[in-house]
């Protein structure tokens, strides 16, 4: 067995967080071996001597036969024991290497439970146990992965899911077991959906709350380890404006929310467009006064409408996408600097027209109202196809442009269940 | 699992509008007064033969037109599916163009007819491309949005309305039930339902669903005759391409920001339900 030890000692102890001790435990001398950054030495050790005191020395651990498995045992932060004759793993004191619980950072909620998951898996479905309390809540953990293995749980109530549903996305992942598993997208990969569409297939939270009501709906939720949120299998439109926090307010508010929600999106999607239409196309559309003030604020502006509208909204882009990279203390900074200093010269240079500035200001401001980020960056993708068709096409471009946008959410579905299912959530044939 | 909802919309949206668009030129070209006779004989047949298809479809559970034919030989599902696919290749063609032209009338004066044309191909194509449940969802959704603008329209376009224009009521006058303008109107109250009839393994539906949405689509019948007359009497109605579009052009609401808005949503609420009808039977 002292093979056993040299050979994980060759393949790890090179690193420098890694340590070989000799300890008495009672009366028996062993070998203690394991990763420092993985666990606390002084506890495990103080915990093993407890635990050999009322039990035989080869009853406090799993006996190892193979070095792989020792060698596994210690990246996963286990403890391995090499006592003469045999090579045992105990389950180490861990160092805390994750979050405490948290409110969400991503998504923000007005008068609701705060909790949001973390990047520990079984503290994330531990949140849901608490939350669903119930023998259905069914679990399956999967280790997905090429080389280094990564943690995939699936969630359901097994007396709400659809078994058809259920059954076809664990014998997806069972079947993919060897995908290498990073990111969202590799979770795309594994189930076998597409990485291309627009949508996502998921529908991303944070909540505890907002997986409870998912998970009623008979959706399956899916955790992956190190990501602190959940992935609710399938999406829906409806994802796009309903909150299930929304229920902590009397239904007509639920409901106005809801409705100034849509409303944010029509106008996220259809504003700069439409601009362009009756700027450019259309001017006749409107009431004469209103557009002789329309051409007014363009006076001096020396390029197209449309142009103008890309220049403005690629800045504005830029702005946002700035603002996710900069640190928090820097960040306002960027807003100040864009927003007002920059909008307002570039008006006064004749660059853009007033107007469009206040158009652009209002789809963003729109643009924001939608839940989720991924959600939002969706629409603001699909506002650029309507911007390109009512350049050409004028008003009727830009509803040309919408009847594109439902035809793509028509068209799409994940696992026969259709994306735009306006009623109740039955499986499509 | 019943999908009659489905059904129900895309019934509603492709009837309304072509009904808009071509039904009621037709009629005030057929009959000089009481124009609610021709109009009532319209949809009685209307319902007559959505009664004849669905209860024949009702002996076939579960199968499309196509498969019940091809049942009863090459022969006899020739002879009945020709017409069938004539009507639905003719109907594409013309509309395609017809509604181009009005697009062009109302907003695009300078665009070419062939660059709309293209627009409605791709639109209805890449729709049809998704297949027919996506077109049905999208119908949905099309519905949800474009029902307050329907709504609305027809109850602006009241607005220069003038009652003397209804009398006489009476015509004794029943030639209209030859005259070629009033068969011709039949293209938009005769064949838009048939696509019924290949839906159903795919999406299955309750008929008294259907005969509801018929129920319920039936003051548009009148109403897309009667406020062109009403407004600008027979004689003047009788005169436009399409009387509903000039009507609803004619109204000026003051408090609204746009001048020809009306006009705008009601050419969009029938291009776009156009494209529904021609991404089914395209």
């Amino acid at each position: 067995m002292d093979s056993l030890v040299a050979e994980i000692n060759k393949s790890l102890g090179g690193n420098d967080d890694f340590f070989q001790t000799n300890q008495n435990l009672g009366e028996v001398q062993v070998v203690l071996m394991g990763f420092k950054s993985l666990m606390d030495v002084e506890k495990t050790i103080q915990m093993l001597k407890e635990k050999v005191s009322r039990l035989p020395l080869n009853q406090v651990g799993e006996n190892l036969q193979d070095q792989n498995d020792g060698i596994k045992g210690i990246l996963e932060g286990k403890m391995i024991l090499s006592i003469e004759g045999s090579v045992i793993s105990v389950d180490a004191v861990p160092k805390t290497l994750t979050r405490s619980i948290e409110s969400s950072t991503n998504e923000n909620i007005v008068q609701g439970p705060l909790n949001s998951f973390n990047e520990d898996i079984d503290t994330s479905i531990g949140m849901i146990r608490k939350q669903v309390v119930s023998k259905d809540l069914y679990v399956k953990s999967y280790a997905v992965g090429t080389g280094p293995k990564r943690a995939l749980s699936v969630v359901y109530r097994q007396d709400q899911a659809d078994k058809e549903f259920a059954g076809s996305v664990i014998r997806q992942i069972e079947t993919n077991l060897d995908t290498s598993l990073h990111t969202v997208q590799d979770v795309s990969k594994v189930l076998g959906l597409s990485t291309r569409s627009l949508i996502s297939p998921f529908n991303t939270t944070e909540s505890p709350q907002e997986v409870y009501r998912n998970l009623e709906k008979g959706k399956i939720v899916l955790f992956l380890d190190r990501t602190p949120f959940a992935l609710v299998l399938p999406g829906h439109f409806q994802d796009l404006f309903f909150l299930e926090n929304d229920r902590n307010f009397s239904s007509p508010i639920m409901v106005s929310i809801r409705l100034l929600r849509m409303i944010g999106t029509l106008l996220a999607l259809v504003l700069p467009g439409l601009y362009v239409a009756l700027v450019a196309v259309n001017p006749e559309m409107l009431r004469i006064e209103l557009a002789l003030s329309v051409a007014q604020s363009r006076e001096g502006v020396p390029y197209p409408a449309f142009v103008e509208v890309i220049i403005i909204l690629l800045i504005l882009e830029l702005i946002l996408e700035a603002s996710i990279r900069l640190p928090k203390s820097i960040g306002p900074t960027i807003t100040m600097v864009g927003g007002i200093i920059l909008g307002q010269a570039a008006v006064e240079a004749r660059l853009v027209s007033n107007l469009l500035i206040i158009i652009v200001a209002a789809t963003t401001i729109a643009n924001s109202t939608i839940i989720g980020f991924q959600n939002s960056i969706s629409i603001r993708i699909f506002k650029y196809l309507i911007l390109i068709l009512s350049s050409i096409f004028g008003v009727f471009g830009v509803l040309a442009g919408l009847f594109l946008v439902c035809s793509y959410f028509a068209g799409i579905s994940t696992f026969g269940m259709p994306y735009l299912n306006l009623k109740g959530d039955g499986k499509s044939g | 699992m019943d999908k009659s909802w489905y059904v129900v919309s895309m019934f509603m949206l492709t009837h309304i509008g072509l009904i808009l668009f071509l039904y009621p030129a037709n009629i005030i070209a057929s009959s000089t007064q009481g124009q609610w006779i021709p109009i009532m004989v319209g949809v009685f047949i209307h319902f007559l033969l959505l009664f004849i298809l669905l209860k024949g479809l009702d002996r076939f559970p579960g199968q499309d037109i196509i498969a019940i034919y091809q049942r009863a030989g090459k022969l006899v599902s020739f002879i009945f599916l020709f017409p069938v696919f004539l009507y639905f290749f003719m109907a594409n063609i013309i509309t395609v163009r017809a509604y181009s032209e009005v697009v062009t009338i109302v907003f695009l004066s300078n665009t070419p007819l062939g660059a709309i044309m293209a627009l409605l191909l791709v639109l209805s194509s890449y729709l049809a491309i998704k297949g027919v449940e996506a077109i049905f969802r999208a119908g949905i959704l099309l519905f949800l949005f474009l029902f307050p603008l329907i709504f609305f329209i027809l109850l602006v376009s009241f607005k220069n309305v003038d009652w003397h224009y209804v009398y006489p009521l009476w015509n004794k006058d029943f030639s209209f039930l030859t005259a070629p303008s009033y068969l011709q109107s039949f293209f938009a109250i005769g064949g838009v339902f048939l696509f019924l009839g290949f839906i159903q393994p795919l999406i299955p539906y309750q008929r008294k669903y259907v005969f509801l949405a018929a129920a319920a689509i039936f003051p548009v019948f009148i109403l897309s005759v009667y406020i062109p007359v009403l407004t600008f009497g027979e004689a003047t109605a009788s005169k436009f391409m399409f009387p509903f579009i000039m009507t609803v052009d004619a109204i000026n609401l003051t408090w609204f920001m746009f001048d020809r808005l009306t006009m705008f949503f009601y050419s969009v609420l029938s291009s776009l339900s156009y494209c529904l009808f021609h991404s089914y039977y395209g």
